[in-house]
């Protein structure tokens, strides 16, 4: 797969601009540009996609632009999966399964989506339950589909009870099942609140996370 | 005198304010303290402020913020943003009021129902996108599906088209090559064995057609044509087949058509699927006409029957394959409900449009338009 920097940075410019004043059509004809180009589907979510939407935290980390405006990015960049997802599903198959949920009330849930979708480009069939699955059922789930292992995102250290909370319950119902855990929240620390339960590793970065995928496969 | 009653009606104005109201109120010490808060900012940032700071609660985003300067009287207020019980910060509209050494801060608090409104908007948002986002897996495995439903169909016909074949071949050679042996019933068996193969024959024929369609393998190889040449020489063989039914062909063909980009084999596929169709569906003595013309910009083909028509409602599924309608065959003859679903994509292949129009009772026409390249035209 394609790692190296593709997308030049006056598009990403270009697209960020358009991110930030709600131009959907603009950045959705930039993003199938890039597609028709042959720019691959992982360059376009950590380029454009991921790239940008750090750029729009860190603006209204700043002040500098309404919680509405962070809002409207994200569901403009929700609209975008679309165009990719012809080209995320036509991967040949691994035969390994994983299940990717935000942690409950979690409303920060483009980067678990992003981390499912990119199980699919390794071939992985990856469930997504998003951010409203009662844990109980989250529990159901991995008990019946058993997968290679379950991703946890969390996005806010603020909401860490609740991942604790999924990481007890998991734990209590399926043992065995490895236990990925990733996001903004512990970009400054804090990890050390995952020493207690085993199995439970915490990926920082793409990277890491893509080789634990093809390791496994 | 100090009026007992008013002094209760002011404590109970108090208590509803910071207790009941909706507004946002924050009574601050001189070293910015809470001293106390409506019941409504608690439960915005989730818990009891009374004595913390109030700098703990407001998201402060460049260190500049100094509370004291916020009594300046202005009539607009500022927007301040409180952090949340959920660590989301909410912006709101402030106005502060000097009182000694207090300050009051007192705030419009979005509607609780338009706050309650909007998470529940993000939610429904968010599991639309899921339920999108599981949509399109599912296409993609039924595509896959579907592609492997193709390569079986083409397998399949392809392995059945050589036995029939010869079950075929062999009949036809005992029907014509006068082999005396046979009995009149004999001879009707065979005979039906012979019309069963060339059916079955057909019928792969446009298996294995349409399921390299859909794999995406339809190959066309475009050639300058003379669209004239090329339909006189097919309605002189179709002519046959429908006079035998009591059927006539009329042509009316243009004179100055141009030379047009076919695949000429494949066209003539279409020709024979929209020709035969024209007279399975025909009674006897009636007319089949076939017309081309040349417009600014495109050549139309059209063959037009007058036969029992096709309700509107059944003219949608025409084009997919196994499709039926309600609509027989006029002399029982059999069909195999992929014809118009190879003419579609064959006339798709060529960048053209195909059409149809349709009385019932009055009869079908079916009209072809063919591009006429810029250079030509």
């Amino acid at each position: 797969m394609d790692r190296t920097h593709g997308i030049p940075s006056d598009v990403r410019q270009r697209y960020l601009d358009a991110l930030l004043i709600g131009d959907k059509r603009t950045c959705a004809s930039i993003a199938q540009g890039l597609l028709d180009e042959g720019v691959p589907v992982r360059t376009l979510f950590l380029e454009l996609f991921q790239e940008a939407l750090y750029k729009v935290g860190e603006l209204w980390e700043m002040n500098r632009i309404t919680v509405a405006t962070e809002h409207l990015a994200t569901t403009i960049t929700l609209a975008l999966f679309q165009l990719v997802y012809p080209r995320v599903f036509a991967v040949e198959r691994v035969g390994k399964t994983a299940i990717i949920s935000c942690t409950p009330d979690e409303h920060h849930h483009i980067g678990a989506r992003m981390v499912s979708d990119i199980c699919e480009l390794h071939g992985w069939d990856s469930h997504f339950v998003g951010s409203h699955t009662p844990v109980a059922d989250l529990c159901s789930m991995v008990q019946e589909k058993r997968p290679d292992f379950l991703g946890v995102s969390l996005t806010l250290y603020s909401n860490i009870g609740n991942l604790l909370h999924l990481l007890h319950a998991v734990r209590a119902v399926a043992p065995e099942v490895p236990i990925l855990v990733g996001g903004q929240a512990f970009r400054h620390g804090g990890l050390e609140i995952l020493d207690e339960f085993p199995g439970v590793m915490l990926h920082q970065s793409m990277d890491e996370f893509e080789h634990f995928l093809d390791a496994q496969s | 005198m100090h009026n007992p009653e008013s002094h209760i009606i002011e404590q109970e104005l108090t208590r509803l304010l910071f207790e009941d109201a909706s507004a946002l109120l924050l009574l601050l010490d001189v070293e910015r303290r809470i001293v106390r808060a409506s019941a409504s900012f608690e439960r915005v940032v989730g818990r009891n402020v009374r004595g913390a700071s109030v700098y703990d609660f407001i998201v402060d985003f460049d260190g500049s913020l100094d509370v004291a300067t916020l009594a300046d009287g202005s009539a607009e207020g500022h927007i301040l943003h409180v952090s949340g019980a959920d660590g989301m910060p909410e912006s709101y509209r402030f106005r502060a009021r000097s009182m000694g050494d207090h300050l009051l801060l007192y705030g419009e608090s979005p509607d609780s129902d338009i706050r309650k409104l909007r998470r529940e908007l993000l939610t429904a948002n968010n599991e639309l996108h899921d339920m999108a986002r599981e949509l399109q897996k599912r296409n993609a495995q039924l595509e896959e599906m579907n592609k492997l439903k193709n390569q079986f169909l083409g397998i399949a016909a392809h392995d059945l088209r050589n036995p029939i074949s010869v079950i075929l071949s062999f009949s036809e050679l005992m029907l014509h090559d006068d082999v005396e042996s046979l009995t009149d019933a004999q001879r009707e068996m065979v005979d039906s064995v012979y019309e069963s193969s060339v059916f079955m024959l057909k019928l792969l024929n446009n298996l294995l057609d349409i399921s390299a369609i859909e794999a995406g393998k339809l190959t066309l190889d475009m050639l300058p044509t003379d669209i004239a040449v090329l339909l006189r020489k097919n309605l002189q063989r179709n002519r046959i087949l429908a006079e035998r039914k009591g059927i006539a062909i009329r042509d009316e063909i243009d004179a100055d058509l141009p030379m047009l980009a076919l695949d000429a084999g494949k066209f003539e596929q279409v020709l024979n699927n929209l020709i035969t169709n024209a007279v399975k569906f025909s009674e006897r003595g009636t007319t089949v006409t076939v017309r081309c013309e040349r417009s600014d910009h495109e050549v139309v083909l059209s063959v037009r029957d007058q036969g029992q028509g096709i309700p509107a409602e059944e003219l949608d599924r025409l084009f997919k394959p196994f499709s039926r309608t309600s609509v027989r065959a006029t002399a029982g003859e059999s069909s195999t409900g992929l014809g118009l679903a190879i003419v579609k994509r064959i006339i798709d292949g060529h960048a053209a449009r195909v059409r149809v129009d349709s009385v019932v009772g009055q009869g079908t026409v079916f009209s072809i338009s063919l591009p006429i390249p810029s250079e030509v035209a």
